[in-house]
């Protein structure tokens, strides 16, 4: 089978600088309606390399809004 | 010129390296270690990011990143799962099907997250019961099967966004009472249906949609 280009999806009218998060912003809240599910307590081993990641994301979804919208 | 565009074979990459992260959740979530929530929101971010159209610079370095990750925190074999090396290109073509249904996800959750300036737990939930399954569609294990219920967690994520935010803003009497009844009906007419479409669903969507944009823009 012969590889094609993946063209991606285009996510019209997502505003992605929803996703550009802080520490505070990085985190979630209840008050669903069908809660069928847990997420662990935070623990924050991870901190510095997950910080360099958010970063990077930070960088992208910036990019990415800026490049929807021209 | 689109020199970093992401491929099939990162898309892959993505994948192996999520079942590595499920292998390790599926064990450690029941245990008193427990897990980080906040990875789950940065694998959802990876994710659209990856699969976005749109020509990012660092969407290569994003992939490299979580692959350290992986290799530093993650990278263990406690369940015996064989399906790393079942993900293939022939299947993963097929990320089309659920194209609508991702799009209309990150829509909701994105509007959540710009109002309440926090991500919905069941949303981020249900965005991890999706990969799951699109995780073993991928391999063409019970694919059909297997896409019809990552959809079906998409469906769940998206309409939960919107009835949180509904649910905040919302009085008992107040001006979108008829239209929310009217989504109700239509949903417990639905309840417990098996064949309940796609398309119907998503027309259930769409009114939630609407209510949610009339009540925050």
């Amino acid at each position: 089978m012969q590889k094609e280009n993946f063209e991606g999806f285009e996510f019209k009218g997502v505003d992605f600088s929803a996703f550009i998060d802080d520490k505070e912003s990085l985190s979630m809240i209840d008050g669903g309606i069908t809660q069928t599910g847990s997420v662990s307590n935070f623990n924050d081993e991870w901190n510095e390399d997950m910080e360099e990641l958010n970063e990077l994301l930070n960088e992208a979804f910036k990019e990415l809004n800026e490049n929807k919208s021209s | 010129m689109k020199t970093n565009q992401v491929s099939y074979d990162d898309i892959i990459e993505f994948f192996k390296i999520y079942t590595n992260y499920l292998d390790y959740v599926l064990y450690v979530s029941l245990t008193k270690k427990g897990i980080n929530e906040k990875t789950h929101i940065y694998l959802m971010k990876v994710f659209v990011i990856l699969i976005s159209k749109e020509n990012i610079s660092n969407k290569k370095i994003i992939l490299n990143k979580l692959k350290q990750i992986q290799n530093k925190y993650f990278n263990v074999k406690y369940l015996n799962l064989d399906l790393q090396d079942k993900l293939s290109y022939e299947e993963i073509v097929n990320i089309y099907q659920i194209q609508n249904s991702v799009e209309e996800f990150f829509y909701a959750i994105s509007i959540f997250k710009k109002h309440n300036n926090k991500y919905l737990k069941q949303g981020i939930i249900e965005f991890h019961n999706f990969l799951a399954h699109l995780l073993v569609a991928f391999t063409g294990q019970n694919r059909d099967t297997n896409y019809k219920k990552a959809i079906n967690h998409l469906y769940r994520g998206t309409i939960d966004c919107y009835k949180s935010i509904i649910k905040n803003k919302c009085d008992i009497d107040c001006k979108f009472q008829e239209e929310i009844i009217k989504i109700r009906e239509q949903e417990m007419k639905n309840l417990g249906v098996e064949a309940t479409s796609t398309q119907a669903k998503y027309q259930i969507v769409k009114s939630y949609k609407n209510i949610v944009k009339k009540i925050i823009m």
